[in-house]
């Protein structure tokens, strides 16, 4: 007898109600991933409209932004560890070692300042509305815990 | 002469500018390295500042401390000075950097006063162990007599689609008396060099996994042996390219370079090949370099001699990493042997602060 249901159960007809099934668990799943979405912020105010992901890459690389004169200095977010490693993975396409070499090549080739790195989400939050245009990246369940800051882009 | 110079005018823009109101940042480096040849008599790491193994253990051929002083006086305008000492420059503070920088545009800057020559790819962090994998840069590859020069720059900087690209054009002159490496190849007798009228220009792109790096340099030569002159505005031309690839943990690094002089008969290549693999904090590495001048027609000595490096680098923590290297070297120069054949073992550990 059991058998006979497990034959029925695992009939093409059966295994194309479980895809459906599981596509549409995949479908109802994502909007709680689509929450934990990672930002690029920056004071409220700083007027900055938009920024590419390329020039996102280019500032943290300690170039100046080439898209608005508006963007200041990036602030390396270290509050999230895990986060960092994705941020570099995603936008600046290098392992944590390549990053700190290519900064440290900068420093000591263009005399280019050091990126300010800050582990503390207030800390963080402070030296954002206290330095208009300077852009950082979080969480974006971080934002709600910070004042005066404004989500310029969504990352990922 | 022209180091004075270059320090007067930098001091008269500073008081000029009344920098009261500067952000200021020091940031440093050093390397500490101990190493001996192990088979043959001497080995030379450094050209330039003349940094040489023997079968001692020695601290000094490639020990170096380094400190740059960076002043914002505003977003647009900025002082760089770096101070560095040598092991094998018995500890001597060199400027190697004093130099001015103003923001034209955004991409745009200007730049006067004392750099370092940018003939070779990494020429302006010579001295920064931490920024590469070897011990040093490759010997074969970095034999100038002169690596700074007194003048002024411009750099720009824009991004092309998916390509962050740079072109830096500079114009400068540089003295050495009693130069170090010049010395050591003429067995010892003082040699006076001048790098005069030198105009070159950098183009540099790159993206995720390409890095490709020209150079062209032209200028005149002045060199004076034991006072007497050997050289006067002799021509002398330098072309560089690097290209670097990284495939996820894969490093390729190359670098080709050609010298010469041609109403001289002149003539040297250099080339680096070197491939590195990332596992986790470690980098093993192996390269092969090597420098090759015939003799000329005009009866100039020959000189060649081709390395082979095997490494290792720990990433030991986020501004700290320990190497390990051990170098092979292959001298066929006949007229002009430069150390002779050697193998060697070097550790170092390299930080930035």
């Amino acid at each position: 007898m059991n058998i006979h249901i497990l034959e029925q159960f695992f009939r093409p007809c059966n295994r194309f109600v479980l895809f459906i099934s599981i596509v549409l668990m995949i479908v109802i799943i994502n909007p709680c991933y689509a929450e934990s979405k990672v930002v690029l912020i920056a004071a409220k105010g700083s007027g900055i409209k938009s920024i590419s992901n390329r020039d996102i890459r280019r500032v943290f690389l300690g170039l100046k932004s080439s898209d608005s004169e508006l963007v200041n200095k990036p602030v390396i977010n270290l509050y999230d560890r895990e986060l960092y490693e994705e941020f570099l993975k995603n936008v600046m396409h290098m392992t944590e070692g390549a990053y700190k070499r290519k900064i440290v090549k900068r420093i000591f080739r263009n005399g280019t300042e050091e990126i300010k790195e800050i582990e503390m989400l207030n800390e963080l939050n402070s030296h954002l509305t206290s330095n208009i245009g300077d852009i950082s990246f979080v969480d974006n369940d971080a934002v709600e815990k910070m004042h005066d800051i404004e989500v310029v882009k969504v990352l990922w | 002469m022209q180091k004075l110079l270059a320090v007067v005018f930098i001091l008269t823009i500073l008081v000029i500018y009344k920098p009261a109101t500067a952000e200021i940042k020091l940031n440093g480096f050093g390397s500490v390295a101990i190493g001996t040849v192990i088979e043959g008599d001497e080995f030379l790491a450094d050209y330039p500042k003349t940094g040489i193994y023997n079968d001692d253990l020695s601290l000094d051929p490639d020990t170096t401390l380094g400190l740059q002083l960076s002043a914002y006086f505003t977003d647009k305008f900025s002082l760089i000075a770096q101070v560095a000492v040598h092991g094998a420059s018995d500890y001597d503070p060199e400027i190697d950097w004093l130099y001015l920088n103003y923001y034209l545009t955004p991409g745009l800057s200007v730049q006067a006063g004392r750099k370092r020559l940018p003939l070779y790819y990494y020429s302006d962090y010579f001295d920064v162990g931490y920024a590469y994998y070897w011990i040093r840069p490759p010997p074969d590859v970095y034999t100038w007599q002169i690596t700074n020069y007194n003048g002024a720059s411009l750099l720009y900087e824009t991004a092309l689609g998916q390509w962050d690209t740079s072109l830096n054009v500079y114009f400068g002159s540089e003295e050495s008396e009693d130069n170090d490496l010049l010395n050591l190849l003429r067995n010892g007798a003082s040699v006076d060099e001048t790098w005069k009228n030198m105009i070159g220009i950098v183009g540099m792109m790159s993206n995720n996994w390409l890095e490709l790096r020209l150079t062209h340099m032209q200028g005149l030569i002045d060199r004076a042996i034991s006072g007497v002159s050997v050289l006067n505005d002799v021509e002398q031309q330098f072309l560089g390219m690097s290209l670097n690839l990284t495939f996820d943990s894969l490093l390729i690094l190359s670098e080709f370079n050609n010298y010469r002089q041609p109403d001289n008969d002149v003539e040297y290549n250099a080339y680096l090949l070197s491939f590195g693999y990332q596992i986790g904090e470690l980098t093993p590495h192996i390269t092969q370099s090597g420098f090759k001048q015939d003799i000329s027609a005009l009866g100039n000595d020959d000189e060649q001699h081709r390395t082979i490096s095997v490494g290792l680098r720990w990433d030991v923590a986020d501004n700290i990493a320990a190497k390990i290297q051990y170098d092979k070297v292959i001298d066929e120069g006949m007229t002009v042997p430069v150390m002779g054949d050697s193998k060697s073992i070097s550790f170092a550990v390299d930080f930035v602060f």
